[in-house]
């Protein structure tokens, strides 16, 4: 393994692991159950969301104001 | 119709004493981003929202006018024969664009935008509350368009403040001030300020409206739009700190400093967060002045390029050149201020409102330093990161692509003010996000205007005598009394014209008549005032 692919591999790991050892015990549950809350209102935001988003955004230009 | 000048009148008494809790005038104004359901609104922009707020349920305003006072032809009676300033409206474009508020505060229509101005406050609470109930009448106004449009046409309003395509339109706070502060000392001590806060009370944004590459969510809906650090325009050029000197008062004795950098908040805590934070830092510049106590609060040595990098900078950790050649981060910027406000108000005592505002501020300053690693928290209490949270757990779960076109509609809708599509609306009924207000406060404030303020006698007598009440504005009250002339009422006091010093009065009078009576035989100095501090 180079040097570089060391780093990178290095940078990597830290992105995808150093925010577990600092989370507490307790918030792993919490983590959890507010997972699976957020499950619930990704349901209720497919159900309201713009079906039209990419016609919408475009379209949606406005006149500036003040 | 003309009027005569004003009425030798005034009221005695006032807020200033016992004052409740900031001891200080604050009002906001919110514009709306508009447009059909589709999205597209173009050239109908201002002529809907026009029809938007002539749909505004008779429960929350009368027919009363706007009051343009000295500069109105129609209302002053200099003006009234003056011909050619083709600003000015006449009665019915007058009436076409403007509602004056059973609340106190103003609905109607600037540029193209609807817009909503607050009653005067003096509680942070008010301040928030009302500002809500805006976006209350303001779908009122929407529910009643749509059932009534004979096309079947659907709209969109969004409390927002850019398009993504290079468009801005404003939210503004007030603050009144002491004429006494000169106006450099504001600009000294504020602007860093004004760019810091964004680390708190952005809105967010996915993307960029000024094309800069790279920037795939930002802090502020705003920042982008600043170009200089001081200046008068607020729709081009525009700077940190607006100098525009128009203060609906008695301009000898106050100032109304107008802050033009805030994004529209949907959050109650971030809107507290904004306006309390600013008010007392203000606070401190007016006592620092008064007494000679030198501050130190930091220079920023660029503060538009500052401010547009800490809206883009997510890890709050770039450096920020001072004017003295030195660095701070933004959040070491955001605590230095704190600190400053702290230690003064620890000396000069405060009430709780305050010391609540201060615990607040610093436990937010504190997680924003730990966000990396733990935005819980913050992702309930600013919107930013509400907002950042909600999309990137829509984005990861459904798979999307960072550029697919349901991010920037996930920003856009979060902002939507209907309480069936909006998001922040949604998070917040599902317990989501941290509230200030019981919901019966904001319904409190659709009709029932702030009691301490001058806000009180306008709102107060325009729904009490709606037919006799042929105008209003922030500083008058335009009462048809029966007699050839109309009575011009001045309200050039914000202090004064409260429950506590007029509510008997106008409680007791049977019709505007007698109410102006009742005040007459009161008596009091005119357009005089001790209640400054």
């Amino acid at each position: 393994m180079s040097q570089k692919e060391k780093e990178t591999r290095k940078r990597d790991e830290t992105e995808e692991t150093a925010p577990e050892p600092e989370v507490p015990a307790g918030a792993q549950e919490r983590a959890k159950k507010v997972a699976e809350e957020a499950d619930d209102i990704l349901d209720k935001i497919d159900e309201v969301l713009e079906k039209n988003a990419a016609s919408f955004v475009k379209s949606f230009i406005q006149k500036g104001g003040e | 119709m003309t009027l005569p000048r004003e009425m030798a009148l005034s009221f005695s008494g006032g807020g200033g004493k016992g004052m409740p809790s900031f001891g200080r005038i604050v009002g906001t104004e919110v514009e709306y981003g508009i447009s059909f359901g589709s999205g597209t609104i173009g050239d109908a922009q201002g002529e809907i929202s026009h029809e938007l707020i002539n749909r505004l349920p008779g429960l929350y305003a009368s027919g009363a006018l706007w009051d343009y006072e000295e500069e109105d032809p129609f209302l002053d009676a200099r003006g009234y024969h003056v011909e050619g300033d083709r600003e000015r409206p006449d009665r019915r474009e007058n009436r076409w664009t403007n509602r004056a508020l059973y609340n106190g505060g103003r609905l109607y229509v600037d540029g193209a935008h609807p817009e909503y101005s607050a009653p005067e406050c003096t509680s942070l609470r008010d301040v928030v509350r009302f500002e809500r109930a805006g976006d209350r009448l303001v779908e009122a106004c929407l529910l009643a368009w749509e059932a009534e449009d004979p096309g079947r046409r659907t709209l969109r309003v969004f409390r927002n403040n850019s398009d993504g395509w290079g468009n801005s339109w404003g939210y503004h706070e007030n603050y009144l001030l002491s004429r006494e502060l000169p106006f450099d000392r504001i600009i000294a001590g504020l602007t860093a300020h004004l760019v810091s806060r964004t680390v708190f009370c952005g809105s967010g944004k996915v993307g960029s409206d000024r094309g800069q590459g790279g920037v795939s969510y930002q802090l502020s809906q705003r920042a982008e739009f600043f170009e200089v650090p001081v200046g008068l325009s607020t729709t081009s050029r525009r700077g940190i700190v607006n100098t525009r000197d128009e203060p609906h008062s008695r301009k000898e004795a106050y100032r109304r400093l107008h802050v033009i950098t805030g994004d529209s908040n949907c959050s109650e805590i971030a809107t507290a967060l904004k306006i309390g934070s600013t008010l007392l830092v203000l606070r401190v510049l007016e006592e620092s002045h008064r007494t000679g106590v030198p501050l130190d609060f930091p220079l920023l040595a660029d503060p538009v390029a500052a401010f547009h990098q800490v809206s883009a900078d997510l890890s709050f950790s770039r450096p920020l050149a001072l004017a003295n050649g030195k660095t701070m981060t933004v959040l070491g910027i955001a605590e230095r201020y704190l600190e400053n406000v702290r230690l003064w108000f620890s000396r000069e005592g405060m009430d709780p409102e305050v010391m609540d505002l201060l615990e607040r501020w610093a436990g937010v300053l504190r997680r924003l330093g730990n966000y990396r690693r733990d935005p819980s928290g913050l992702d309930r209490e600013l919107d930013w990161a509400i907002k950042r949270r909600m999309i990137e757990r829509y984005r990861e779960s459904r798979r999307l692509a960072e550029n697919d076109s349901r991010l920037r509609m996930l920003d856009l809708q979060y902002h939507d003010i209907r309480s069936s599509t909006g998001l922040f609306r949604l998070l917040e009924a599902k317990g989501e996000v941290e509230r200030l207000l019981d919901p019966m406060e904001i319904e409190d404030a659709l009709v029932h205007p702030p009691s301490d303020t001058r806000a009180f006698f306008r709102g107060t007598l325009l729904r009490r005598f709606p037919a006799e009440v042929v105008a209003a504005s922030w500083s008058s009250v335009v009462v048809d009394d029966g007699t050839p002339s109309l009575k011009r009422i001045p309200l050039s006091d914000p202090f004064r014209g409260t429950q506590k010093t007029v509510g008997a009065i106008v409680d007791r009078a049977q019709s505007a008549k007698q109410l102006l009576e009742g005040l007459l035989s009161k008596g009091g100095p005119t357009g005089t005032s001790e209640d400054m501090s």
